[in-house]
């Protein structure tokens, strides 16, 4: 008897908890949570930021990213290149062997792998960030202005979208590449520009997708409500509006973060992003290029290839399980 | 229908001179043309002889009066004469474009049969191990990077690796045909076996989600269920109720992908060997070329804008309840 009385209270408990009001961000991020390739795919994310932030801070080695390693001829012995008064006799060690000291050897350059990997990630990490950021600012903004006003404003602006749309990406990003090289902007400063730029030709497709959904949304019931109740045009975008765009524009910055990594690492691969003796996982693939690497050493060209994969894959996964989670009827 | 489409094309034409001016400025601002960069080595070159050089090539020009001169003659179907090879640029595209739209047209084909079946296995049960597998996979395609993959299967199957295949060109350098031979095409087919599947793997994602998110759509249709409910066989139901509906998006979207054939993937012909446009102009964008870059860039907006031109017609062919 008393059992059942406690199991009759724990099943009331039960139906308790299961009647929680969920608020729809609970709701989306229950959703989601259900999604296992999207939780994974936040785990690589997640291990990936602490690898490449942290990673080169924590980690025991704490090589410098451009820090060179030189072997002494006759011994065999390994010097740093802090060690000044013994470089005049040391030779460069490079396509080192995988070690204690080197857990992934070290590169043409005489560089340490597992540091410049982490060092590289930073870059394409920011690079997807600056540039969703700079094609989320003009694309949502272009976009919702031709969206609600309509009209020529909307012409004009549908246009230079297509204008941006059609003009090839890779030529156009050689070209610019060469006239920075004349401008003499060094290597180091070279990533900004070339983030910059790649946001101001991507946000098209953004200022596309935004227009299309403010159009069909202007002609809901509730905005129709909005204009009878006479509130501010200020107040009907911020209000409305933004806030039902908003699932749609966080969905396309988390694929558009993958895609922009996957570019930039090809830019940084032709010579076009980020330059030596700067690391990149793009211009560290392009060790393969050397023959007797492809062959010999694919410690140097295979792992940030597969960090460029795993990032990219790990974006596309988690993107996918939020739109799912945001709308399950929403298209793919 | 008549009067949209050609509203359409006037309102591309417009956008085509947006996009040349922009372009045009572009490729001028290159710093070093190319009588600098091809007479940089030489001696004996003296600074008179390159200004007459640059005149001979319409280098000397500024960037208005060039850019002028450059759509007039354009307008007129001239597109100049590219300085690396010497010939009319719309010579070379003709030359070269056949290669590249075989290639790209062979791996379209494979990658809508193994996109389309694949995408309905998955729909057709959501959630099961089945589906979780074949959206990894398309997800695999989407994320990797080609030039990582390209050397991937270059290292495996290539000299240093299996050794079963040819890593670049389109014919066994060794060999000579004297004639069009079925053994002259198998040496073709075996060397673009690694370039089509580095295609196919790499772009086939879009496709099969595409699919996958339409059959979905049109499984919970309403006459899905009707279908269902008189008893009809759920083979019948899939292939002919569903399947059929879910054709009309994919068929829009192929048709749109028809032009951008031509175009072909600068990266991957360059990492093969293949003669095709993206691989000149890759050497163009390297060296300066400006007729064929303006040339070939133009020919490619050119494309993209009768990609979707295309598609918006194909919508409305395949679904008649579109109007325009």
């Amino acid at each position: 008897m008393d059992d059942l009385l406690k199991r009759n209270a724990q099943g009331e408990e039960e139906l308790e908890m299961n009647q929680v009001i969920l608020s729809p961000t609970q709701l989306v991020m229950k959703r989601f949570a259900r999604n296992k390739l999207a939780i994974m795919g936040l785990c690589v994310l997640l291990f990936m930021t602490l690898f490449c932030f942290l990673g080169p801070v924590i980690s025991p080695l704490r090589y410098g990213e451009t820090e060179l390693f030189y072997i002494d001829p006759d011994t065999g012995e390994e010097i740093r290149m802090s060690e000044k008064d013994r470089l005049s006799t040391a030779i460069l060690y490079t396509k080192g062997e995988m070690s204690v000291r080197h857990p992934l050897g070290t590169d043409k350059g005489g560089m340490d792998m597992l540091t410049r990997l982490m060092y590289g990630g930073r870059v394409s990490l920011l690079v997807g960030l600056c540039v969703v950021f700079v094609e989320l600012l003009i694309g949502v903004t272009l976009g919702g202005i031709a969206g609600y006003y309509g009209g020529k404003i909307d012409m004009l602006i549908m246009r230079l979208v297509e204008i941006f749309y059609s003009v090839p990406f890779i030529p156009l990003m050689l070209i610019l590449s060469s006239i920075m090289i004349s401008l003499k902007i060094s290597p180091q400063y070279k990533i900004y520009y070339i983030m910059f730029v790649m946001g101001v030709l991507y946000w098209a497709s953004v200022a596309r997708m935004i227009r299309g959904n403010i159009l069909s949304l202007r002609e809901m019931e509730y905005m129709q409500a909005a204009e009878a109740m006479g509130i501010r045009t200020s107040r009907k975008i911020f209000r409305h509006l933004i806030p039902n765009v908003m699932p749609i524009i966080i969905v396309m910055a988390t694929m558009d973060l993958g895609a922009i990594i996957l570019t930039e690492s090809t830019m940084s691969f032709l010579g076009v992003g980020v330059a030596a003796p700067y690391a990149s996982w793009g211009n560290m693939v392009q060790a393969v290029t050397d023959k007797t690497v492809m062959e010999n050493y694919l410690n140097i060209w295979v792992p940030p290839g597969l960090c460029i994969l795993l990032t990219v894959l790990a974006f596309n996964f988690v993107g996918d399980g939020l739109r799912d989670a945001f709308d399950p009827k929403m298209k793919r | 229908m008549r009067q949209y489409i050609f509203r359409r094309v006037m309102i591309s034409f417009i956008v085509l001179i947006g996009v040349s001016i922009l372009l045009y400025a572009l490729v001028r601002l290159m710093p070093s043309d190319f009588i600098d960069m091809t007479t940089a080595g030489n001696v004996k070159m003296s600074d008179e002889v390159r200004e007459s050089l640059k005149e001979a090539y319409g280098l000397d020009k500024g960037i208005v009066e060039g850019y002028i001169s450059w759509i007039w003659s354009a307008l007129h179907g001239d597109l100049g004469i590219s300085f690396i090879y010497r010939k009319p640029v719309t010579e070379i595209i003709a030359k070269y474009a056949p290669i590249t739209f075989a290639v790209a047209f062979i791996a379209l084909v494979f990658e809508v049969l193994v996109a389309v079946p694949l995408g309905i296995a998955a729909a057709k049960r959501q959630y099961s191990k089945m589906d979780y597998i074949i959206v990894s996979f398309a997800f695999m395609g989407i994320s990797l990077p080609i030039f990582f993959f390209a050397q991937i299967l270059k290292r495996v199957f290539g000299f240093y690796g299996l050794d079963i295949l040819p890593v670049s060109g389109m014919l066994t350098a060794r060999a000579t045909y004297v004639s069009f031979t079925f053994t002259k095409l198998l040496d073709y087919a075996r060397h673009l076996v690694l370039p089509i599947s580095c295609f196919v793997i790499t772009s086939v994602g879009g496709l099969l989600r595409y699919t996958r998110t339409n059959m979905l759509e049109a499984l919970n249709a309403d006459y899905v269920r009707t279908a269902r409910a008189k008893g009809l066989p759920e083979k019948k139901v899939i292939n002919k109720h569903a399947f059929r509906n879910t054709l009309i998006p994919v068929v829009t979207m192929v048709g749109g992908m028809l032009p951008s054939l031509f175009s072909g993937a600068a990266i991957t012909e360059s990492l093969f060997g293949l003669d095709g446009l993206g691989k000149i102009a890759l050497e163009a964008s390297y060296r300066a070329d400006i007729p064929y870059l303006m040339g070939f860039n133009m020919f490619l907006a050119i494309l993209t804008l009768a990609g979707t031109l295309i598609a918006d017609i194909l919508y409305a062919v395949v679904d008649p309840r579109v109007k325009y």
